[in-house]
């Protein structure tokens, strides 16, 4: 592992400690029925900072998530809440109370308008039985209007383009009004401006002392809005720091195999990475 | 208060619906139609929930029937209601069942597993009902016109009898409109908002098994109605599963109401079994609209 993350005053409101993830292999033979996918993962979520967390097409970032959030059991190691509780003793409805996320790829299965379907991100405070206060319709209506949504509010999900949808998605994600928000691909499908609306949302969110992790594909865009980078490879953490020092030549050639240059940007010294192709030469 | 209003805005479409149907002449109000009604009632209200043929209830319910029709002609007992009671207790039985083998491959079952293993349940206690009804031919034209469904002969005891369970299952199913809302964004993401998908589950099988099986049990295997009704009430009030379950209700009442007068006008006075009159016609209609590019996406 390159790197260690600087000091926060804050204790973590999320903590990995040791995590083998994987899936069990039940039903397929073998006594030792398991696909470990990373192995020897430890890290804490922050309050008011905002993690990325990288990685090659299949390195188990989903998996990673899905383990944090407590949706998948660990092969060993925990997950803790407020540094004691381990995860796996929430039921869904305490987790949802503490924890949103948004999934890679969710798709509306039947068609409700863009309101009622953010209004599902009620249900964990309000019970199977409970009605929606006035301050959670409320709150609804500013999660559209943050998301730019105010408009499709009442267009049905099902008639939604892929990056107004992933918009709704993250929408219902403000409404839970958790304290720890983990992302999967939030700025998936996204244009540039939107992709941009929604780190300096994820940046806002942080600031107001909430605790992110959010996976994306584009180094520059996690680069932009993290406080600190987890790069997942080849069955653990590769590289855990600011993003100058995940961001170097040298292990964005390990992990990715392509050479890269990184320079500062010109307007802040954060990194930039420029890809260099080999083909590039020959044009 | 809004679960209130919404009772009484379902219990004012439900007598609007009976008023409609008086007024168009069509439809004495007898006790069958009440009766056709409630039956329908639950009918509409778990096909929003799931199939009765799919979840083999409705094999269930004719297995118990045919084995006390041919079990109460064969040793003389003819209890009031028999062939009801057997009926219920073969549908729940074969739900229950239907889930417990869904259940067996994971932890819990999901939907594919449930409609697959309710394909193979129905299946085999067609062929067992069947084998029954070929070694006792005598049997054949009760268990037949059982089996095609109907309310001729039905009176208010009838009523009275599938009124509890009807009022039960439609409260159940209103209970859980807003954890099946919450479905609509698939199983991860509605467990990521704080939903059991164990209880949810539970909670929709024993409410769809509750009355579907009192439904079969009460009117006979009536086809399409339980497809059709929630369709028409989608195209009219949208998803949101708590307009969704009293207005199905509402819906394949009408409808169940109007096959009725038609399966008693038709060749009067012989009386064609409703169900004959619900796929004739639902079927055909059912396929338009599976057909049609903006109602079939809706299905």
């Amino acid at each position: 592992m390159i790197g260690a993350h600087e000091s926060w005053p804050l204790k973590p409101l999320l903590e990995a400690r040791n995590l083998k993830v994987g899936y069990r292999r039940r039903w397929e033979g073998g006594r030792d029925g398991a696909r470990v996918v990373l192995e020897n993962i430890s890290f804490g979520l922050y309050p008011g900072r905002v993690l990325a967390v990288i990685g090659p097409n299949g390195a188990g970032k989903t998996t990673l998530f899905k383990t944090l959030s407590g949706e998948l059991e660990p092969l060993a190691g925990a997950v803790f809440l407020d540094g004691e509780l381990d995860i796996r003793r929430l039921t869904a409805r305490q987790k949802a109370l503490r924890l949103s996320r948004v999934l890679q790829n969710e798709r509306a299965a039947w068609p409700i308008s863009a309101r009622d379907y953010v209004e599902t991100g009620l249900f964990a405070a309000d019970g199977w039985f409970g009605s929606v206060s006035f301050a959670s319709r409320i709150r609804v209506e500013e999660s559209l209007a943050t998301m730019d949504l105010a408009a499709l509010s009442d267009r049905s999900v099902t008639e939604l383009s892929g990056g107004e949808f992933r918009r709704v998605v993250i929408a219902r994600a403000l409404v839970q009004d958790t304290d720890i928000l983990i992302l999967d691909e939030p700025t998936a499908d996204l244009d540039l401006a939107n992709q941009l609306d929604t780190l300096a949302l994820l940046r806002g969110l942080a600031r107001r002392g909430k605790a992110i992790a959010f996976s994306v594909h584009d180094l520059n865009l996690a680069a932009l809005a993290a406080d600190e980078m987890i790069l997942v490879d080849k069955g653990g953490i590769v590289a855990h720091g600011r993003p100058a020092e995940v961001l170097t030549p040298e292990v964005i050639q390990q992990a990715y195999g392509i050479r890269a240059i990184v320079q500062s940007r010109p307007d802040c010294d954060l990194p930039y990475v420029v890809p260099a192709p080999p083909w590039l030469k020959e044009r | 208060m809004k679960k209130i209003l919404l009772g009484v805005g379902a219990a004012v479409i439900f007598l609007a619906a009976l008023l409609a149907s008086l007024a168009m002449g069509s439809v004495p109000l007898y006790p069958r139609e009440i009766f056709a009604v409630l039956a329908e009632r639950i009918l509409g209200l778990h096909a929003g929930l799931a199939d009765p043929y799919a979840m083999g209830v409705s094999s269930g319910a004719s297995l118990g029937a045919v084995v006390s029709i041919v079990l109460g002609a064969k040793w003389g007992f003819s209890l009031l209601g028999s062939t009801e009671i057997f009926a219920f207790v073969g549908a729940i039985l074969a739900s229950l069942f239907v889930y417990a083998m869904a259940k067996i491959n994971r932890r819990i079952a999901p939907t594919a597993a449930l409609l697959l293993s309710g394909v193979a349940v129905g299946s085999f206690i067609s062929a067992i009902v069947s084998l029954i009804v070929t070694l006792n031919d005598r049997d054949l034209h009760t268990v037949f016109f059982w089996m095609l469904g109907g309310f001729g002969g039905k009176g208010w005891g009838d009523v009275a009898t599938i009124l509890p369970v009807a009022i039960v299952a439609f409260s159940g199913a209103l209970a859980i409109a807003r954890p099946l809302d919450i479905l609509g964004a698939g199983e991860e993401a509605a467990g990521t908002l704080g939903l059991d998908m164990k209880v949810l589950r539970r909670a929709a099988v024993g409410v769809a098994a509750l009355a579907a099986a009192a439904a079969v049990s009460a009117g006979g295997v009536i086809g399409f109605v339980g497809l059709l009704g929630p369709h028409i009430a989608r195209l009219a009030g949208g998803s949101l599963h708590r307009r969704l379950i009293p207005l199905s209700a509402a819906a394949g009442a009408i409808l169940l109401m109007l096959a009725d007068a038609l399966a008693r006008t038709v060749i009067a006075p012989v009386e064609l079994p409703v169900g004959i009159v619900t796929a004739l016609l639902g079927a055909p209609v059912f396929l338009r609209l599976l057909a049609s590019p903006k109602e079939g996406r809706v299905l």
